[in-house]
């Protein structure tokens, strides 16, 4: 204080100095009674509704809780039915490609089988037609052999070494 | 048997034999897809019971927590009402 009074009484002399130690002791006062406001309220405040007030509190927490524990299984729910609906269509997917396989596989297997009797189908009329072909060739050779036989015996000379030689059968043309 | 018919049943015996392999790769990749769909039924089924039991988890603190504070007033309110007055 020593410094304050000696201002003051610089500035404005002694009247002066106790005018601004009155201010300053406003000042402090009322700077007092507001930081001491809430002690007030807290005095005002009887224990046993602080009791109350936080026996209410928690009550409405709990309640709170039991609303978020119905909201969260809920939500929980939810999730499970829908990691089902994921799964059960993922498998339902594979399921399908499944039986796309196995059609795809037993069509083939149905066309091999097809087309294994149609080959075979064609390999027998290929070994009639060959068959065909060579009793054709064979019944040409006999008719040439019978025309060569029928023609020596007619000719009167050589008689023997024609016959000899048109018993043979001449080579298949060709 | 005439060449022929020799030459035929050869390609005949291929396409068939070909065709019950394609048959049977067939129905193993089939088996394969069904093993896959069993086994995506299950994840999904166990995903589904993972998530039910992590918010049980959840829950059960949400509850507790609550239920003590709750066990906490009421024992402070009892107590105070047990105390004499002015006490």
């Amino acid at each position: 204080m020593a410094p304050l009074e000696r201002r003051g009484s610089a500035l404005s002399g002694k009247g002066g100095n106790q005018q601004d130690v009155q201010i300053r002791v406003l000042a402090c006062s009322v700077g007092l009674v507001i930081a001491l406001a809430p002690l007030a309220s807290f005095a005002d405040e009887t224990p046993g509704s602080h009791l109350q007030a936080e026996l209410d509190n928690a009550a409405a927490q709990y309640a709170l809780a039991q609303q978020q524990v119905d909201e969260l299984q809920a939500q929980a729910n939810l999730s499970a039915q829908n990691e089902r609906t994921i799964a059960l269509l993922k498998s339902e997917e594979f399921r399908v490609h499944q039986l796309d396989v196995s059609a795809n596989g037993m069509a083939i297997q149905q066309i091999g089988q097809a087309l294994a009797n149609a080959i075979r189908q064609q390999g027998e009329v290929s070994a009639r037609n060959e068959l065909a072909i060579a009793q054709i060739k064979a019944s040409a050779l006999v008719v040439r052999a019978d025309s060569n036989l029928a023609n020596a015996l007619a000719r009167p000379r050589h008689r023997d070494q024609e016959l000899a030689g048109a018993v043979k059968f001449p080579a298949p043309p060709g | 048997m005439t060449s022929a018919k020799l030459n035929a049943a050869d390609r005949a015996g291929d396409a068939n034999s070909h065709g019950i392999v394609e048959a049977a790769n067939g129905s193993a990749m089939g088996a394969n897809d069904l093993f896959a769909a069993d086994f995506v039924l299950q994840a999904g089924q166990l995903a589904a019971t993972s998530s039910t039991i992590s918010v049980s988890a959840k829950q059960a603190g949400i509850i507790s927590h609550a239920a003590a504070s709750l066990k906490n007033a009421q024992a402070m309110a009892a107590n105070s009402t047990k105390l004499p007055p002015g006490a």
